[in-house]
């Protein structure tokens, strides 16, 4: 039996057969006019376009002025707490891969910028980009002052 | 003295003249403005009319760009709050939205275009408008498109190319 394998076509020499006056837009405006305007998800499709690009939106230059451009858009995360001691539903929501165990009991959330910080009794915190999907668990600190040895 | 309504003639790249109200054409154009009052004094007591060159733009363009000038700058066409409404919200619609919709619902090169001569006009309702259109229309797009839309090369190798997507799956 024969299997054909779909052929990918890769043009390595991707220039379009006619590039017409597109091609010459000015990163400038590519970057601060146009894609600013696209929301996260479909930045992060835009990583695949090529490297530069990828660079580009992921520059903290990029990502702050998109944040300026993104205030006057109002969001809302909800994080709805457990009761069950030791897991919460917003962990398995956020993070089924990165955190398979889920976050332990947490406090009041907070957040700046879109992150969001989630301080836990256990003493762990993580914070979070739900936009980007991005999840990260802080190191340890030193002992709570506050609290005493 | 009758106040006959003041015109200059644009000149584009291609050698074609257009005639445009020089009010509308100035509260229109920053680029334009700034041209037209640099030639002011020499043609203060001269009935002779003003031709500018654009050479950066074509007729096919600029026919386009005076078309929506008319239609946003003119007072006397004007209806409406003449502020920025692109952002606004559904419903709250401005009776020049209609316009605006079908005037970018243009193939992607006259799109382009528009955005070039926006930016080298100074129109900045234009610019904006046209720039938001051509942002939702990378939404509707796959990467090859927008590769072939702003004529970039792929530079990744394959399995890089896997990664980065591997990567971002759950945006696709």
């Amino acid at each position: 039996m024969i299997h054909t394998q779909p052929k990918r076509i890769r043009r390595t020499a991707a220039v379009p057969d006619f590039a017409g006056s597109s091609s010459h837009i000015p990163n400038d405006i590519i970057f601060f006019q146009i894609l600013i305007l696209l929301p996260v998800k479909c930045l992060v499709r835009l990583h695949s376009v090529c490297k530069s690009w990828r660079a580009a939106i992921l520059s903290t230059h990029f990502i702050h002025c998109h944040l300026e451009h993104s205030r006057t858009r109002l969001s809302m995360v909800v994080m709805p707490r457990s009761s069950q001691p030791g897991q919460s539903k917003v962990a398995k929501l956020i993070l089924q891969k990165r955190c398979p165990r889920g976050i332990p009991v947490f406090s009041m959330p907070l957040h700046c910028d879109g992150i969001i910080l989630i301080p836990c009794t256990t003493g762990r915190i993580f914070l979070c980009n739900p936009t980007t999907r991005e999840f990260v668990e802080l190191p340890r600190g030193s002992c709570n002052v506050a609290g005493g040895a | 003295m009758a106040s006959e309504k003041k015109v200059v003639f644009l000149r584009s790249s291609d050698g074609e003249a257009f005639e445009v109200s020089e009010e509308v054409i100035s509260a229109a154009s920053v680029t334009i403005k700034g041209m037209i009052d640099e030639e002011s004094p020499s043609r203060a007591d001269t009935a002779a009319t003003t031709t500018l060159a654009i050479p950066n733009v074509t007729a096919a363009t600029l026919s386009r760009v005076l078309h929506y000038v008319n239609k946003h700058f003119d007072a006397a066409a004007v209806v409406g709050r003449p502020d920025d409404y692109i952002f606004c919200a559904p419903g709250d619609e401005h009776p020049l939205a209609r316009f605006d919709d079908d005037f970018v619902d243009v193939d992607n090169d006259t799109l382009i275009d528009l955005v070039h001569a926006a930016e080298y006009l100074h129109i900045k309702k234009l610019f904006d408008l046209t720039c938001k259109a051509v942002a939702d229309k990378l939404k509707g797009r796959t990467i090859d498109q927008i590769r072939e839309t702003f004529g970039i090369v792929n530079d990744y190798t394959v399995e890089e190319e896997v990664e980065v997507y591997r990567e971002n799956s759950w945006a696709f």
